[in-house]
């Protein structure tokens, strides 16, 4: 398996001899580099060549290849992030990154499937973060233009690719929704006190603390076999309040995923055949990293940095996202 | 090559209506489709079927090149004929 995961010299000889690059590491690392063509974002979790990692001093480095035709690092905020999916190139993908808990972070989560032209062009990503143990997290993105740590803002890289090749999107989800109620919002939002379940309205803490909901688990919407992942951040029964890693959007039917037994065993169930072949990026949620005790245990073919929240076209939780590129 | 049909081609009306399940090969068409189902069906004015096919068709006419979304339209277009 060829190395992901640097030290940051290399990474800053890299960058001065022009290559292409987007980065994941400790702002330690990445503070000390050079002005390039590089994007980053924070985390100190990877899936490194060896396994799972917490690092502090690795850099994770993915390079754009040769063929790619042209690229372009765009700096988005509040006002503009909107216009990311109108930025895409025609064909090529995308990549963006934003800090966790940042404004952009909730403007992208709750708009994003409203933005113009959603997910008519490949958009991949995540959320930066920092480490599960430090009392107040910092995540920063950067522009590799400036340099710049930025703890608000999203950063991406549009890539444009040549007619032969071929990028695609794709998500692995180890959850199945259950058999158990379907639970509505009324609106969308990080946060809900009030639910529908089967059509009546409930206090959902309340509907939850009794249920004794164990928060591993998760609300699960599926579009046409997507299956998508809103983790459960509190559940306050004092205060009568959920909140989320994601949003819920109202009119979607969630239900509660399915209890996993084995949590690493139904990942590498999961894993396609061919996964890793074409695969140009990944990055698996910071819950899966701790849930499926990932650190020192090899994931498959996959590496990528270990995020807080995942883009596979707009925002999901607990899901390994990948693009890949293949030949057509 | 597909020829995508107009809007006012019944086909995207059976779409966004959600008749059927079909499997879909990418993702964006099932993230696409799924929320646009949802739209329509909280509020089933002609307003929200005129825009929920306009963006689907959009998709579409972005994507056409793609294999797995010809494959995917393929589907659509054959729920008009079926049905």
């Amino acid at each position: 398996m060829k190395q992901v995961l640097f030290d940051t010299q290399d990474v800053i000889e890299m960058i001065n001899s022009g290559k292409k690059l987007i980065l994941a590491a400790d702002e330690t690392q990445l503070n000390k580099l050079p002005s390039g063509s590089w994007i980053a974002g924070t985390t100190p979790y990877f899936m490194g060549e060896q396994g799972g990692i917490l690092t502090n001093e690795k850099i994770y480095v993915t390079e754009l290849p040769d063929f790619i035709k042209s690229s372009e690092i765009k700096l988005y905020d509040e006002n503009n992030i909107h216009q990311i999916y109108n930025d895409a190139p025609r064909h090529g993908f995308t990549v963006l990154i934003i800090p966790a808990s940042s404004s952009i972070h909730f403007t992208f989560a709750l708009n994003a499937p409203n933005f113009p032209n959603f997910a008519t062009r490949p958009l991949i990503g995540w959320i930066a973060g920092d480490s599960v143990h430090e009392t107040e997290m910092k995540p920063k993105i950067y522009d590799g233009r400036e340099n710049k740590p930025r703890e608000n803002g999203a950063i991406a890289l549009h890539v444009e690719l040549p007619s032969n090749k071929l990028a695609e999107v794709n998500i692995l989800n180890i959850f199945e929704q259950g058999d158990g109620d379907t639970i509505t919002f009324p609106q969308d939002g990080f946060s809900a006190k009030t639910a529908f379940v089967n059509g009546e309205p409930v206090n959902f803490a309340e509907y939850l603390c009794k249920k004794t909901i164990d928060t591993r688990l998760l609300l699960m919407a599926d579009l046409y076999g997507a299956k998508l992942n809103v983790s459960f951040r509190t559940i306050d029964c004092e205060h009568n309040q959920v909140d989320f890693y994601a949003p819920v959007f109202a009119g979607f039917r969630y239900k509660i995923a399915k209890p996993i037994n084995d949590y690493f065993g139904s990942f590498l169930k999961q894993v396609p055949q061919d996964a890793g072949n074409d695969v140009f990026l990944a990055c698996n949620c910071i819950l899966n990293f701790l849930y499926a005790e990932l650190e020192g245990r090899k994931f498959a073919n996959f590496t990528g940095p270990i995020t807080f929240g995942e883009i596979a076209y707009q925002l999901l939780n607990q899901t390994l996202v990948y693009l890949t590129i293949e030949d057509i | 090559m597909i020829i995508i049909p107009d809007e006012s081609d019944p086909c995207w009306m059976k779409a966004i209506s959600g008749e059927a399940s079909p499997k879909f090969e990418l993702l964006a068409t099932k993230i696409i489709l799924g929320r646009l189902t949802l739209l329509y069906e909280m509020d089933p004015t002609p307003e929200t079927a005129a825009k929920c096919v306009a963006e689907l068709r959009t998709y579409f006419v972005w994507n056409k090149d793609l294999p797995k979304a010809q494959s995917d339209l393929r589907i659509i277009l054959g729920k008009a004929v079926n049905n």
